[in-house]
């Protein structure tokens, strides 16, 4: 990225009238006096030196003098690199997707999401900007809640944010942590203010009154599942509410028997929906399927937390533990990771589990676990860890007031892409101070050499 | 130029004095301002060691006292002066012409004094000339009244006047006798001295008052100061300075102090090259500073 020079104090090249004004009268001066004499014919050669005149009519002083105060006036306006080329502003875009975002901003039960608020500030106030400004601006959208890569390159202001992201990620996420995200140009956009606003960052949020709702499940006095419900007071405690959202699981037709059979008995005691596999398309909160088959299969001895058996596992190249890349429309919101949970005796994954997945390697357990107790509490213990709460179970931290919300841009835009902003601050200080030590340096020697010829003409 | 009363006591005391003392040498020397005539003036009281041929002893006899016979030199001798009043004359402070004038206005009140009859030419400008004819000490003051108008123009130089026709006729160069001493004063710049050297045919006396101003002498002075013109430490230019001849003006010259002593040496040269023409040919000639007093230089014009 190109830089070039502005100046911290642009007001002190009124200084530069100093040297102008030495100029111009030095200019005058080149207007030749006149002096009269008659015997002005007995000089040697008086025409041959007439052209030579004004070519030295200013002193080499003077002119040294004129350069060192030019040179004096630009080091006290202190120079300093500045963007380029102006082209568009540029800024990074990063985005609170915790589940706080997808609650209504409003009272009403028709009103849009906090995100929604949020995107839609910031869009005015980039508009403004660019008003003022008159310069375009370029959003570059991050995933706050997973940073890493940007969600895509530049894209213009009104161009909105990736697709998906108007729909809350199936895996809850936590809130970013905005101290990692305190840059140039870089913006919040978030429902409530941060505590800590942060240094170079602005920040866009959208505000909006507590929700009630469902923060959790529990147990009824009678055993029966029941849903914790918030009324949305600061003041009250939740309450318990037979009932409410019960979470759903599809488990695959081909897992093998013990499994299965566990499986039913934990979503019942859970209270968990159980769905056919082929039931449908719609989400659920937990899917455990079979990963391939294929022909041949090898018998190992798989084991865990006190439990161990003798299965029969496919040849086939298991899914496990490849990555499991989601696409955009993914329900779980993105890319997870299948972490294997049970290996075979040769290091294969016999099961992998992640958020709201698991993935089952066995075709065939051969004998029975030899400890079905620490069989079950191992197994439940995956499910329970494995399958997402229900959408409609939002934490109360996430359901209380966010506040008025407000907007405030960062001042400067995107400067250079790939520096932090303490390095860009020093590369800043360090030129400039280069750039005035140069030109201090500049003046003293015209100074100096304007002061020598001075003294050497006596 | 201006003519102040000082001036004029200044003249006059000037005159006085030096008639009185031509009037001793002639008698002592007998080497007077002889031109075309010696005329009897009167007598005065014998002084001691006097040549005793020059005591009249008619009246010694009658009165029983020593008296002497004055003959003044330059009575009834013509005078012709001629003052260039070209543009040149008005370089310096004070100008060149102002202290031409001033000395030949001394000049004619000594000859004015002597009894001789001056006839003062003055270049008009444009080939033409004025000419004033004064007989008695008190046409001076009509002198001094032209002179005051006097002004350096254009064409008012010494050639003009010797190219003027009745300037010829009183310089007696048809058949009268034409004027017996001739003075001209100026800088002699502008003439060629061919013409002048042949003023001095036959017993004509010719005086060479040449005045130059200080500047002229020491153009350093004009430069501000900046290095003089004979201490040898003069180098490089004065910016923004141009040495401008009144005679033409649209040639200026740039002014290097550095081409000081080359200018010197010609200007001398120049000056000396009058001094012997004049020395060769019989005139005298006197040079000096328009600042200096006429006193100072007159005398041995004069002489």
């Amino acid at each position: 990225m190109g830089l070039s020079w502005g100046f911290e104090r642009p007001f002190a090249a009124a200084l530069l009238v100093l040297p102008l004004v030495l100029l111009l009268l030095s200019f005058q001066r080149t207007k030749p006096r006149s002096i009269w004499l008659s015997t002005a014919r007995f000089f040697p050669d008086q025409g041959q030196k007439a052209g030579s005149l004004r070519r030295r009519s200013v002193p080499w002083s003077r002119v040294f003098a004129v350069a060192a105060m030019v040179a004096a006036t630009l080091a006290l306006m202190g120079p300093t690199p500045s963007p380029g080329d102006p082209g568009p502003e540029r800024f990074v875009c990063v985005v609170d997707r915790s589940p706080s975002m997808y609650l209504r901003a409003g009272p009403e039960d028709d009103a849009v999401t906090r995100m929604a608020v949020a995107l839609g500030a910031l869009d005015d106030a980039l508009k403004h900007r660019c008003q003022v400004t008159g310069r375009d601006v370029e959003l570059i959208w991050v995933d706050g809640c997973r940073p890493g890569a940007p969600a895509g390159p530049p894209v213009a202001l009104g161009a909105g944010c990736p697709g998906d992201w108007s729909r809350a990620p199936r895996v809850a996420q936590p809130e970013p942590a905005w101290a990692a995200f305190d840059r140039l140009g870089t913006i919040w956009v978030t429902d409530r203010v941060p505590e800590d606003p942060g240094q170079w960052a602005g920040h866009v949020a959208s505000g909006g009154a507590a929700v009630p709702g469902v923060i959790g499940t529990t147990r009824a006095s009678g055993g029966a599942p029941a849903a914790l419900h918030w009324s949305g007071e600061p003041a009250e405690a939740p309450t318990a509410v037979e009932g409410g959202p019960s979470a759903r699981v599809s488990i695959d037709p081909s897992l093998p028997a013990p499994l299965a059979d566990f499986v039913a008995l934990w979503a019942a005691d859970r209270g968990v929906t159980v769905i056919d596999g082929a039931g449908g398309d719609a989400p659920v909160e937990l899917t455990i399927t079979q990963g391939p088959v294929g022909d041949s299969h090898s018998s190992d001895r798989v084991g865990r937390d006190g439990w161990s058996a003798l299965v029969k596992t496919s040849t086939a190249e298991p899914t496990v533990p490849a990555e499991v890349e989601g696409v955009e429309s993914d329900e779980r919101g993105g890319a997870y990771r299948l972490v294997p949970w049970l290996f075979t005796e040769g290091g294969a994954a016999a099961l992998s589990s992640g958020p709201g997945a698991i993935e089952c390697g066995i075709v065939e357990f051969l004998t029975p676990p030899n400890d079905r107790a620490a069989f079950a509490v191992s197994i439940a213990a995956l499910l329970d860890g494995a399958i997402l709460p229900h959408p409609a179970v939002v934490s109360l931290s996430e359901r209380r007031d966010a506040g008025g919300g407000g907007a405030a841009l960062p001042e400067e835009s995107l400067p250079l892409e790939d520096l932090d902003p303490r390095t860009l601050e020093r590369l800043a200080r360090l030129a400039a101070a280069r750039a005035a030590a140069g030109l201090l340096l500049a003046a003293a020697l015209a100074g100096a050499l304007a002061l020598w010829l001075r003294i050497s003409r006596g | 130029m201006r003519f102040g009363p000082e001036l004029l006591t200044r003249i006059g005391s000037f005159a006085s004095r030096l008639s009185a003392a031509r009037e001793r040498e002639d008698v002592a020397r007998r080497r007077s301002l002889q031109g075309e005539g010696e005329e009897f003036a009167g007598h005065r009281p014998y002084r001691p060691g006097e040549d005793l041929r020059r005591l009249d002893w008619n009246l010694l006899a009658r009165l029983d006292r020593p008296f002497v016979r004055v003959h003044r030199a330059g009575a009834s001798e013509s005078w012709l002066v001629l003052i260039d009043s070209s543009a040149s004359m008005a370089v310096g402070h004070p100008g060149k012409l102002q202290s031409a004038a001033e000395a030949a206005a001394a000049a004619m009140a000594l000859g004015l004094r002597l009894g001789a009859r001056i006839e003062l030419r003055l270049a008009l400008g444009g080939g033409t000339s004025a000419a004033l004819h004064l007989a008695r000490r008190s046409d001076l003051g009509r002198a001094v009244q032209e002179l005051e108008r006097l002004d350096a123009t254009e064409g008012g130089g010494l050639e003009s006047l010797l190219d003027d026709a009745s300037v010829a006729s009183a310089l007696g160069t048809g058949s009268g006798r034409g004027a017996g001493r001739i003075l001209l004063f100026g800088d002699f710049l502008d003439v060629d001295p061919r013409r002048v050297m042949a003023l001095g045919q036959g017993r004509r006396h010719v005086h060479l008052g040449q005045v130059f101003a200080p500047i002229e002498w020491n153009p350093a002075e004009g430069l501000g100061g900046i290095g003089a013109a004979s201490g040898g430490s003069a180098r490089g230019t004065a910016a923004g300075a141009l040495w401008i001849d009144p005679e033409s003006p649209s040639v200026p010259h740039p002014a290097s102090t550095a081409d000081l002593p080359s200018y010197l040496l010609r200007l001398e040269a120049f000056v000396e090259s009058w001094s012997r023409l004049a020395r060769d040919h019989r005139m005298t000639h006197a040079v000096w500073r328009s600042d200096e007093p006429f006193e100072d230089h007159l005398p041995a014009l004069l002489r």
